[in-house]
């Protein structure tokens, strides 16, 4: 039982995108969430590649050992889809902030893997980066879904879901990774804690992602149910 | 300092996350607030819709009464004292051309009184008042069929003893307006009305053997300008609550309305 326990902690940030992408593989979607799909897929392969290299870098040959530019991919790739995604929503259309702060992090991306830290070494800025960038944008939805006296997008919108997850995940991993290396040099313990709590925080975030895929259902692609009266 | 990080660390993501989630429940409660409100606002506009109908379908019924009792007191009136005059010519005094003339006169007068009574009594619905829905289906069927090539048959449920006045006016007007469209429209030659009256709600089937309106039909039509008919069908089944569904097959064309009573 504890090993299985394991085994789902440690490919915690596998299979909720492998659980979220085959709801999205068996059901047609009403609302158009390509991005979101995009950047499922995309996540998927770099977090399966870089697990896969934490787990088992025995096998891996040596010049492949290192993952941490797959984590960098994801600090970046995360962010840029998320936020096109969200850029693509009517209701955040009006808000100039948002594209001035998305070109900035795009900015700040380059900027800072040109000149600062190099993409082979894990870097706590762009993860920051990318927190600071998606709450935001995620603060900024929902406080607009607040004050907007119509309702903007019914509930079971999959931005709902989106958003959320973004959200508490972002809030979570934000003071996890801002004293990432403080902790682990100090006090190493609380740091594999605190890294067992962002892989609870990214099961979260994969199922509530699967749940918004699955309300956002239309019908099956590849059968369909029937139903007698 | 390793313990303040620590806490630093547990500090922030529980400020982090309580700031989140405070976040995701004050915009549930607001959605659910405005999804309050927006079913009071719906409410009061389908209240304010009720009362725009009931106050038109009442101005219908008070113009029929009117034109009911101009037609019986009035045109009436005056068409009975010109055929009293009619008849008070004396017939030997015409010649046969003449007499032919005055006979087929006093016979158009007797077929235009008989009309206008029976136009006065359908748009009065004294019979409705008096008899009930029943009785006055049944009249009113006999009135608009007979000399007609329509067989007609009714099976009204007789448990069945009157809702309240406005909504048997309604549900009255509504099958007259039925009737009408079969026998001018549908070409049918068989037409049956029946009744039934199962757990508070009245079901009134019409059956004939014409080519009647499918739902579609019916949901074009009363919204088109010219259907005006289907349109006063569809406001009266609004305000009484009820529902009414067209079908049509190649054997009978059935219209069923349901309503609670």
């Amino acid at each position: 039982m504890y090993s299985f326990y394991k085994t789902l902690l440690n490919w915690s940030e596998v299979w909720p995108l492998v659980l979220a992408l085959t709801i999205y593989f068996f059901f047609k979607q009403r609302e158009n969430i390509t991005i979101i799909v995009w950047l499922l897929g995309i996540s998927l392969l770099l977090h399966t590649l870089a697990t896969y290299i934490s787990l088992y870098t025995y096998r891996v040959p040596e010049p492949y050992k290192n993952n941490n530019i797959l984590y960098n991919l994801v600090a970046i790739i995360k962010p840029v889809l998320a936020g096109l995604y969200m850029l693509k929503l009517k209701q955040l259309k009006q808000y100039k902030y948002l594209k001035i702060t998305f070109s900035l992090f795009i900015v700040f991306t380059i900027c800072n893997f040109l000149f600062i830290e190099s993409i082979f070494n894990f870097s706590s800025n762009m993860v920051l980066a990318e927190s600071i960038l998606l709450l935001i944008f995620t603060l900024t939805f929902f406080l607009d879904a607040m004050i907007d006296d119509e309702i903007p997008l019914p509930l079971n919108h999959p931005a709902y879901f989106f958003c959320t997850a973004i959200g508490l995940l972002e809030c979570i991993n934000f003071f996890i990774y801002l004293f990432l290396f403080p902790v682990f040099y100090s006090n190493h313990e609380f740091a594999v804690l605190m890294m067992n709590i962002s892989s609870y925080a990214f099961i979260i975030y994969g199922l509530i992602l699967a749940t918004g895929l699955y309300i956002n259902r239309e019908q099956p692609r590849f059968f369909q149910f029937s139903r007698s009266i | 300092m390793n313990n303040n990080i620590t806490l630093l660390v547990i500090m922030g993501i529980v400020v982090m996350l309580g700031f989140m989630l405070s976040v995701l429940a004050a915009v549930f409660l607001n959605f659910r607030k405005k999804n309050q409100h927006r079913r009071a606002m719906e409410l009061l506009k389908e209240q304010q819709q009720n009362q725009l109908i009931e106050a038109a379908i009442r101005s219908e019924e008070t113009e029929r009464h009117r034109i009911s009792e101009t037609l019986h007191d009035e045109v009436g009136a005056i068409l009975s004292s010109a055929k009293l005059h009619l008849l008070g010519i004396k017939q030997t005094t015409l010649d046969e051309k003449d007499k032919k003339l005055h006979e087929k006169g006093a016979g158009l007068l007797n077929d235009v009184i008989k009309r206008v009574r029976g136009i006065s009594h359908s748009l009065h619905s004294n019979i409705l008042k008096e008899f009930g829905l029943n009785e006055a289906i049944r009249h009113f069927l006999q009135q608009v069929t007979g000399g007609t090539l329509i067989h007609t048959d009714t099976r009204l449920d007789e448990t069945y003893k009157g809702s309240t006045p406005e909504k048997d006016m309604s549900l009255y007007r509504i099958i007259q307006e039925l009737i009408n469209n079969t026998i001018k429209y549908a070409g049918a030659t068989t037409l049956e009305i029946n009744s039934s009256l199962v757990n508070q709600e009245l079901v009134v089937n019409l059956v004939h053997n014409g080519n009647g309106l499918s739902q579609e039909d019916f949901e074009t039509y009363s919204f088109r300008k010219e259907g005006l008919g289907l349109k006063n069908i569809r406001n009266r089944m609004l305000l009484l609550k009820g529902k009414i569904s067209f079908n049509k097959s190649s054997e009978a064309s059935t219209v069923r309305i349901s309503l609670p009573v």
